[in-house]
């Protein structure tokens, strides 16, 4: 009886059927189950890494990745990107002054100009972008004040404000309508851009100010409270603005129902804090004409309504104006680390190759060295 | 219901954690205390006593006032009840440090300047562990319950005194002071004291197996002096007070006593107690009072819970997380240093809120933030994950086919729960020898009477013709699972129809011998009962002896009509037969029968067969008149006559020469025909029969004249056809010197014949009986006596119940020694019939059953290494002790007999003499030996020391002490009888196992309490030693000496090495051993080290110890001989303790729990000893061969499996902690993680959990056959190569490595661009995950459909988490919401890109190193695994490569060193033993193995 269930046993568990004649008849022992399970015979795949198993992956790795990498680059060094900064510290910059007279509650705006020149047309629609250095945004405790269900909309949210919106939560008694810190240092200088023809006559670009914010942000997350009624300043009664804010939440932009009160789009997009400290958001959407390119080469001018203080904690401020391809923005690392990869993995899969053909026949055959 | 508490028992080793000590908790100690241990047998429950009176009856009253404190039968072993299960749970788990480490974060987390997270996901990993460990204690404790319960509600017999009769009531309802009535195979339910029994002799038979294992009947008895009519007992009438000792866990004592009304006081012992959870067996019905119930019960006092053990790779681990500790500690510092810095370097930024506090204060502040974001870093969730892939493992380990033992129906048992990975980093074996590397099986070999040996050739060659046999089959297994497996595959089938074969043939069948499994098995089933074989030593056919002609002639020769009377000793003859009489009495087995094993064989009452007895019994009593008439007890009509040749023949007084013959002819002459008168009918010789020992049965009215003087003349009774007088003065001078023997002599003449008359046809039977009764020749007389025989047979036959007597009684021994000598003595027709506690039914040669009344049994203790028995002499009535016991002890105590006598000392020196020469001859052959002695007692010594044992009996304190000393003042003045020689087989494939396990590294020692030559030829046997290897002997008297000498034997060694490595060309008398691989030279030598416990003693002190240690390290093995337990454990201790290895001891009876207990892992083996090693081990395996499918493929599997799995656990959160850190950098030090914080949670608990512990449970390396074919394999768990130090940081290096690629290729791509904080961490997560499972499986090295579930399943939970997560969470997780992040990204394609580069990149080194590794220089496990994938048929090449290259090696080695193998160096061993074994050992070997070959020793040729 025995014998049989031994050699099933070592016959490498095909007889696993086989628990002895005496199996069904007999009353129950503790003889385990021949199962692969349990006996740990699972069939399984096994995977050694050796050069001669490794060295394929590495050279499918290779062709892969570099033309990857080639496309990602091509695709980045087509994206025309151009970028100027209007901080003003340096003291030629004509933001110069606005940028030293700053203070959060000036009454007057302070404008300044800048001139720049695209030497190349931009194609299809135009993303304009402010871009912020050294701002973290990503701090810890600005990440956390707010409250989204204030921005959602809820009611009680807004006259009772999240406690994580400490020390911006109330103010003078008032709860503040868009509670905490980072939407008391929302982003306000306006930016306006004037393209100035060749016979120096200047047209103001026009700028979308819609579209910029996510679909989901400004549908489902951000929601003005009372639901979709215009009368934004009623439901917004009972709040007091953020501190460094000039106007109420309501009136951020008056014209466009759509756009004001927490679904303003700008509001929106700087409510999404950024992850680095040097950051772009968008700002306005230059869509493309029918005939023109959308920005052709030429002389421009940015008209900055300087509100924005950066220069005390070393920040800078840059407008941003740039293509987009399908991997978003200009961004020639990605496909220079494609290729670099891929070149490296195609390399080692030639140095497996020689070790292989050095070694690896010999641990095939299970020749022992040593 | 056996059955059900064995389940219990092994359920409650298997998942029997106790909560409040184990899962994580390194708080509770090990408790090494064995409950069972009898050396603890002395803590006195001090003056304290309880007192039990009948429930029932008069008392009442009394009943309730005393017993109201005591327990009730009620058991409840749950922890918890409802109501307290919640806060009682909580309160322990928080004892637990992981727990109060997660707490203490939860805590930190409420400090507002501190909080990290938000506060509910700081409780999640505490929850979630609390509520894991909560679910399982609640189930256990359910468990529990519904046991508790099926055990309350089971249904016993109480007498109730209200309706005056028993009733049935439930286990929990019994109290202490009910009187229980049980019935046979009922189980007990309380502790209690046997008052009534069934059995007209007042004893019961309780099997314990329920609580030892043990399956051999146990008898108890009834307290004495009460009333033991075979009545109902009167429940009511019972009004005696019992005092007895409070709860304890000591199942062997019990004390108390019993106080009757009229205040005699019966003392109680542990015989009188029926203990709850044993069964009733072969009683009819019993009934006790219940002393101990419920949770005060013996049974339940012993329920320890498993046992907690830290293992190596957890001290290991341990280590590490402190280094975790360290980094995590490291990276807030940074962290808080980095915040002080930053910002202290800002001025007003908007993005900063105001109040903050200075620069410093924040940075100390951000410390504790950061040891709250970073908390994943110590890795938790490992010490929760190894409990549960250890359980896992545990899991697998029992269900391992080839680790279960059909004959026991049990699998290995793990009773400690956390140290399956310490069986893959042993390197040190300490080994028992007896029941562990034999099978404590014993088979008599041999004997000695009286200075003559006796080799029982025949014996000896049945058993050769199956060694042989066997020893081929084993020889080819040894090779074929030493080196080639493709022939042990085919192999097996011829293997095992060549044993079946053998079997058939039926001189072979009877012994089996360890060669295959299928054997074994097999006869395992012919053997032994199907559904009792577990555990009970039954000795079976197998054990049949075959008697030895010389001494089968010597019995039997005297009575054949044929063959010359031979000139024989009388005194040697009586010794003979006091020998087999003392064989088959001295002992406590206890007889069965087959068709009902568990029950006793009844004594058959009255069922002597009158006629033999009374003749022999006539006849020793004439021959032995002197001494007979002695005995007070013999009132007989004869006494007159007796005493006056008493008078004559005191052996003090040489009896006149002429006076004795006629005495002892006359008498002789009176039994004779006393017996045989033919007229006698049936029923007249009953009514004659006389008690058993008393003297006066010689019937008178014998005719002397009947008789013929050659008769009395010739030793021999029968058959000299013409009276010679030759014989005579052989006859008549044992008076003179020995009247014991002169006895004996006639006596073994008579049996002789009464033997042959049965044996032989009836024609030379009654030429026999013509001629020794010399009656008429009167046909129908022999008629009569012809049927009388045939009556006589044909009783016996019924009362056996089949037609062959010898086969069918089995013996149920204690020791398995007992029953082989049982056995032996049966086979020279002293049967053992059967056994009450009065007396003995015994058959000697040729009469029927006799009653042998037993007076007393002075039970085995380790102390004195004796046993004796007390009994009154069947045919002279004299009261014999009959001794057994160790060689050393006996000779001593029959040394000391010298002052009896000149004569008698002068006979007994050269007998002496001889039985040494003979033991040690024996030792020599690896027998155990032992020496039988007797001791005739006179009457007035008899009683006086009976008064003595009685109080001591009696005594309620220090009874185990008085009853030693009893013993020891009785057993003196021993004379020599003999010696056997008790052969204990290997056990199967035990030289394989050590073969295996020493080519693993492993040393193994063996440590036995057994002669140093029995040791060494076992060592032999089981190739621990090989012939090329050197015995060094290390046995002397003092310290010095032994300093000396260890010195010495170092010294040989180093310079046979030195000779070796300067000479490898020349002649060396050193042999290296083979299979050195590469390790250090301590384990290259060929050295073995034989250590007798007397020098051990002082190699273990302190001074010593280092030169002992410093000499058995370059020995490959050492056997220590004649140890002590304690000397067990202390040798344990000390190389534990002072080289810092892994140990492991393995034994199987209660002398090695010390040394199992000691040792990192201890093994027990479910042996014939009872379940005492089995109790205090770690691990229980069944055979000791299983030991190398544990270490080899268990342990090997489970240490690499969770060594990885930690290393992994490691890896994986430091490499996803290091995503955060490095995030610190971009975002101020400011603590801000760019994950949302329930994925970051979720993240080490949910999406990367189930992989590696399924990788801890399943991953396999090697295969199993490469494992047990390549042994050496095993090393790379020794040196713990798979968890070192510096894979350990090399695998926090690739941790850092992928943990920046993973962060900085996302930033890179990202950098600039408006990605928010949650965005960037969506690749940066999603990588990770992807690294981390990927990781995995570079390092797997099996996959399977359940890996890919798994890993599978993991990644698709994460993704669905966080794409719900992202869809659903608008307002969920205040004040920071996902909302929209990963659709958004998941439906780019740079998402994509930078996933696909960040896990290339990330584990491209890896992959790379990993690939060059097992290409460039691949390690064992590595060379094993790619040779498992090979093709069966070069896989078998290369198996065979690998042993090869082993054995060229050594080959090598030993062509250029023609070897002297073992030549004991004789400067080296200072013997202090005089009878040196050493240079009749030496030759012997050297014969053995003259040529350094690769043969082992076959185990025939050694055992044999």
């Amino acid at each position: 009886m025995m014998a049989s269930t031994y050699n099933a046993k070592e016959e490498d568990g095909h007889h696993s059927g086989a628990v002895g004649p005496g199996g069904p008849g007999t009353i129950k022992t503790k003889k385990p189950d021949n199962t692969a399970f349990k006996q740990q015979r699972l069939p399984a795949w096994q995977p050694i890494l050796t050069a001669g198993t490794v060295l394929p992956a590495f050279f499918v790795i290779g062709l892969i990745f570099i033309p990857i990498g080639i496309g990602l680059f091509v695709t980045s060094n087509n994206i025309k990107e151009f970028e100027i900064d209007y901080t003003g510290v340096d003291e030629n910059s004509p933001c110069h002054v606005c940028s030293n007279n700053y203070a959060w509650n000036n009454t007057v705006p302070c404008q300044c100009f800048i001139p720049f020149t695209l030497s190349q047309p931009f194609e299809n629609n135009v993303f304009m972008y402010y871009g912020l250095s050294n701002f973290y945004q990503n701090h810890r405790r600005y990440v956390k004040s707010r409250d989204d269900s204030q921005l959602n909309g809820d009611k009680n949210s807004l006259v009772n404000p999240s406690k994580e919106c400490e020390p911006y939560r109330k103010n003078g008694g008032l709860p503040i309508a868009p509670c905490g810190a980072i939407a008391n240092s929302l982003f306000n200088d306006t930016l306006e851009l004037l393209y100035n023809f060749p016979n120096s006559t200047t047209i103001e670009i026009p700028l979308t100010k819609t579209g910029i914010a996510w679909w989901t942000d400004k549908h489902v997350k951000f929601r003005n409270p009372g639901g979709n009624n215009n009368n934004l300043t009623a439901a917004f009664a009972g709040t007091t603005k953020p501190v460094n804010w000039r106007k109420p939440v309501f009136e951020l932009d008056p014209r466009d129902p759509n756009n004001n009160g927490f679904v303003n789009e700008d509001f929106i997009v700087w409510m999404r804090t950024a992850a680095l400290p040097t950051f772009r958001k968008l700002y306005r959407i230059i869509h493309k004409n029918k005939d023109m390119p959308t920005l052709p080469a030429g002389n421009y001018t940015l008209a900055v309504t300087y509100n924005y203080p950066v220069l005390s904690f070393d920040g800078r401020k840059r407008m941003i104006l740039s293509t987009i391809s399908w991997m978003g923005g200009k961004n020639p690392f990605l496909g220079i680390a494609y290729m670099t990869v891929g070149s490296v993995c195609f390399f080692l899969g030639v140095v497996l190759l020689i070790i292989h053909h050095n070694y690896g026949s010999r641990s095939n055959n299970a020749d022992i060295p040593n | 219901m056996e059955r059900f508490h064995w389940v219990r028992h092994r359920w409650q080793h298997l998942v029997g954690l106790d909560p409040g000590r184990g899962w994580y908790a390194p708080a509770a100690p090990l408790s090494t205390k064995s409950p069972l241990d009898t050396q603890d047998a002395h803590r006195l429950t001090g003056g304290k006593s309880r007192t039990v009176v009948a429930h029932c009856g008069p008392h009442l009253s009394v009943h309730r006032s005393t017993c109201k404190g005591y327990h009730g039968n009620r058991i409840s072993t749950t922890k918890y009840s409802l109501l307290s299960f919640i806060p009682k749970n909580l309160f322990e788990q928080f004892h637990r440090a992981a727990n109060l480490y997660f707490l203490f974060l939860v805590l930190l987390n409420w400090v507002p300047v501190v909080e990290a997270f938000q506060k509910e996901i700081t409780m999640i990993p505490l929850a979630v562990v609390l509520t894991a460990i909560a679910i399982k204690d609640a189930l256990e404790d359910y468990r529990r319950y519904r046991y508790d319960q099926k055990i309350n509600n089971n249904v016993t017999t109480v007498y109730c005194g209200k309706q005056h009769k028993y009733v049935d009531r439930r286990w929990a309802d019994v109290c202490v002071g009910d009187m229980v009535r049980l019935c046979c195979n009922e189980i007990i339910p309380a502790d209690m004291v046997l008052l009534h029994s069934s059995d007209p002799k007042g004893v019961c038979f309780i099997e314990t197996a329920n609580l030892d294992g043990e399956t051999n009947l146990k008898q108890r008895q009834v307290v004495r002096d009460l009333p033991q009519e075979g009545s109902e007992f009167n429940a009511e009438t019972f009004s005696s007070r019992l005092e007895c000792e409070n709860p304890n866990n000591n199942l062997r004592r019990f004390r108390g006593y019993m106080e009757h009304p009229n205040r005699t006081r019966v003392g109680l012992h542990s015989d009188n107690l029926l203990l709850r959870s044993c069964t009733v067996r072969n009683t009819e019905t019993v009934v006790g009072i219940v002393v101990y119930a419920g949770h005060e019960t013996k049974a339940m006092q012993n329920n320890s819970g498993p046992r907690y053990k830290r293992s190596k790779l957890e001290r290991r681990l341990n280590v590490d997380v402190l280094w975790s500790v360290v980094i995590l500690l490291l990276m807030c510092l940074i962290t808080a240093i980095g915040h002080g810095l930053w910002l202290s370097s800002l001025k007003d930024p908007i993005f900063l809120i105001p109040g903050d506090p200075p620069p410093a204060l924040a940075g100390f502040y951000m410390f504790w933030t950061m040891i709250i974001v970073l908390q994943v870093l110590i890795p938790i969730s490992l010490y929760v994950s190894i409990e549960i892939v250890k359980l896992c493992q545990i899991y697998f380990i029992q269900n391992d086919l080839e680790l279960y033992s059909e004959r026991l129906d049990t699998a290995v048992q793990c009773r400690a729960l956390n140290i399956t990975e310490d069986l893959g980093q042993i390197q040190y074996v300490f080994s028992d020898k007896t029941g562990t590397l034999t099978e404590n099986r014993m088979l008599f070999r041999r004997c000695t009477i009286s200075g003559t040996e006796y080799p029982h050739h025949e014996n000896a060659q049945s058993q050769e013709m199956y060694e042989e046999q066997a020893g081929a089959g084993g020889a080819e297994g040894g090779v074929v699972s030493g080196s080639h497996t493709l022939r042990s595959r085919s192999s097996r089938r011829s293997l095992s129809c060549r044993s079946l074969s053998c079997n058939r043939s039926p001189s072979v069948s009877l012994n089996t011998l360890a060669c295959d499994d299928e054997d074994e098995d097999n006869d395992a089933h012919d053997d032994m009962h199907p559904t009792l074989g577990r555990g009970a030593y039954s000795s079976a056919m197998e054990c049949l002896v075959v008697p030895d002609p010389l001494l089968q002639l010597k019995l039997g020769g005297l009575t054949a009509p044929l063959a010359p009377p031979l000139k024989q000793d009388a005194a040697e003859l009586s010794t003979i037969l006091d020998f087999f009489l003392a064989l088959a009495v001295c002992n406590t087995v206890v007889v069965s029968s087959p068709t009902q094993p568990r029950h006793m064989v009844q004594l058959p009452a009255a069922r002597t067969p009158l006629r033999s007895l009374e003749e022999m019994k006539l006849m020793l009593q004439k021959l032995s008149l002197p001494r007979f008439t002695l005995s007070p007890t013999s009132s007989s009509p004869s006494q007159a006559a007796n005493a006056t040749a008493a008078a004559t023949a005191l052996p003090a007084t040489p009896p006149p020469p002429q006076q004795q013959p006629s005495f002892t002819r006359r008498f002789f002459a009176r039994g004779r025909s006393a017996t045989y008168t033919p007229n006698t009918p049936p029923d007249t010789r009953r009514t004659n029969t006389p008690e058993p020992g008393g003297g006066g049965s010689s019937t008178p009215g014998a005719t002397p004249g009947n008789l013929t003087p050659a008769q009395t003349g010739t030793p021999s009774p029968c058959p000299s056809p013409s009276p010679s007088p030759s014989p005579s003065p052989s006859y008549l001078k044992p008076p003179t010197t020995n009247n014991n023997t002169a006895l004996g002599a006639c006596a073994i003449n008579m049996s002789a014949s009464l033997e042959n008359f049965f044996n032989s046809d009836s024609d030379t039977v009654f030429n026999a009986i013509g001629a020794v009764s010399n009656d008429n020749d009167d046909a129908d007389k022999k008629q009569r006596y012809k049927e009388d025989v045939e009556d006589e047979e044909e009783e016996e036959e019924e009362d056996d119940g089949s037609s062959d007597e010898g086969e069918q009684l089995l013996y149920e021994a204690e020791s398995p020694d007992e029953a082989a000598l049982v056995q032996a003595a049966k086979a020279y027709g002293f049967t053992l019939l059967g056994r009450s506690p009065e007396q003995l039914l015994v058959s000697l040669p040729g009469t029927g059953p006799l009653q042998v009344p037993l007076l007393h049994v002075l039970p085995f203790h380790s102390a004195r290494k004796l046993m004796s028995v007390m009994v009154r002499h069947p045919l002279t009535g004299h009261v014999v002790l009959y001794t057994k016991g160790a060689d050393s002890v006996v000779m001593d105590l029959a040394h000391s007999d010298a002052a009896g006598g000149d004569k008698v000392s002068h006979q007994q020196a050269p007998i002496r003499e001889q039985t040494q020469r003979h033991l040690d001859q024996y030792a020599r052959e690896g027998l155990r030996t032992l020496c039988v002695a007797k001791k005739v007692l006179e009457e007035a010594e008899y009683e006086a020391w009976l008064k003595k044992h009685v109080l001591a009996e009696t005594s309620i304190e220090n009874r185990e002490e008085l009853l030693l000393e009893s013993a020891q003042r009785i057993e003196n003045n021993l004379t020599l009888l003999g010696a056997t020689g008790i052969m204990d087989r290997l056990q199967e494939e035990v030289p394989e196992t050590i073969e295996a396990l020493q080519k693993a590294g492993i040393k193994v020692w063996v440590l036995t309490g057994d002669k140093q030559e029995t040791a060494v030829n076992i060592a032999c046997a089981c190739r621990l030693l090989r012939p090329t290897d050197r015995l060094l002997t290390a046995n002397c008297d003092s310290k010095e000496a032994c300093e000396i000498l260890m010195a010495e034997l170092t010294d040989e060694i180093s310079r046979c090495e030195q000779q070796q490595q300067q000479h490898p060309t020349k002649t060396s008398d050193c042999v290296s051993g083979d299979y050195t691989n590469g390790v250090t030279a301590e384990a290259v030598s060929g050295f073995t080290l034989v250590i007798d416990g007397r020098t051990l003693d002082w190699a273990l002190q302190a001074e010593l110890e280092e030169a002992f240690l410093a000499l058995t390290r370059r020995c490959r093995s050492v056997i220590c001989c004649r140890s002590t337990p304690l000397q067990k454990s202390q040798v344990v201790r000390l190389i534990r303790d002072t080289l810092a290895v892994m140990t492991l001891a393995i034994g199987d009876g209660a002398n090695d729990v010390s040394m199992i207990q000691v040792a990192d892992v201890g093994i027990g083996i479910s042996g014939q000893e009872g379940m005492q090693a089995v109790m205090s081990s770690d691990f229980a395996i069944s055979r000791f061969k299983h030991l190398r499918k544990l270490l080899l493929v268990h342990g090997h599997w489970c240490y690499t499996r969770l060594a990885n799995m930690i290393l992994y656990f490691f890896y994986k959160n430091v490499m996803y902690v290091n995503l955060l850190f490095w995030y610190q950098f971009f975002c101020g030090f400011s603590g801000s993680v760019m994950t949302n914080s329930w994925v970051l949670i979720f993240f080490n608990l949910l999406f990367t959990s189930a992989p590696p512990l399924l990788y801890g449970i399943l991953d396999k390396d090697v295969s199993p056959e490469t494992l047990l074919s390549i042994p050496q394999i095993y090393k790379s768990g020794q040196d713990s190569q798979a968890y070192l130090p510096s894979t350990f940081w090399l695998s926090m290096l690739d941790a850092f490595y992928q943990s920046l690629v993973c962060f900085f290729i996302p930033y890179f791509a990202y950098a600039g661009s408006d990605i928010s904080v949650f965005s960037l961490g969506s690749p940066i997560n999603s990588a990770a995950l992807l690294i981390i499972l990927l990781h995995q499986v570079i390092e797997s090295r099996t996959l399977t459909w359940l890996h890919g579930l798994v890993l599978l399943g993991s990644a698709v939970f994460y993704y669905a988490f966080g794409l719900v997560f992202s869809v659903v969470c608008v307002t969920c997780n205040s004040p920071t919401n996902p909302l929209g992040i990963e659709t958004r990204f998941m439906s780019e394609p740079l998402y994509y890109c930078v996933c696909a580069l960040t896990t290339v990149l990330a584990l491209l080194p890896r992959m790379l190193v990993r690939a060059l590794c097992n290409t460039i220089r691949p390690s064992d496990t590595v060379r094993a695994g790619l040779m498992d994938r090979l093709h069966p048929l070069e896989y078998n090449a290369g198996v065979s490569q690998w042993q090869d290259r082993l054995r060229h090696r050594s080959a090598s080695k030993l062509q250029t060193s023609p070897t002297v193998p073992l030549r004991r160096p004789p400067n080296l061993s200072i013997n202090a033993d005089p009878p040196s074994p050493g240079p009749s050992l030496s030759p012997k070997l050297h014969h053995r193995h003259p040529h350094p070959t690769h043969d082992y020793p076959q185990p025939s040729s050694v055992l044999t």
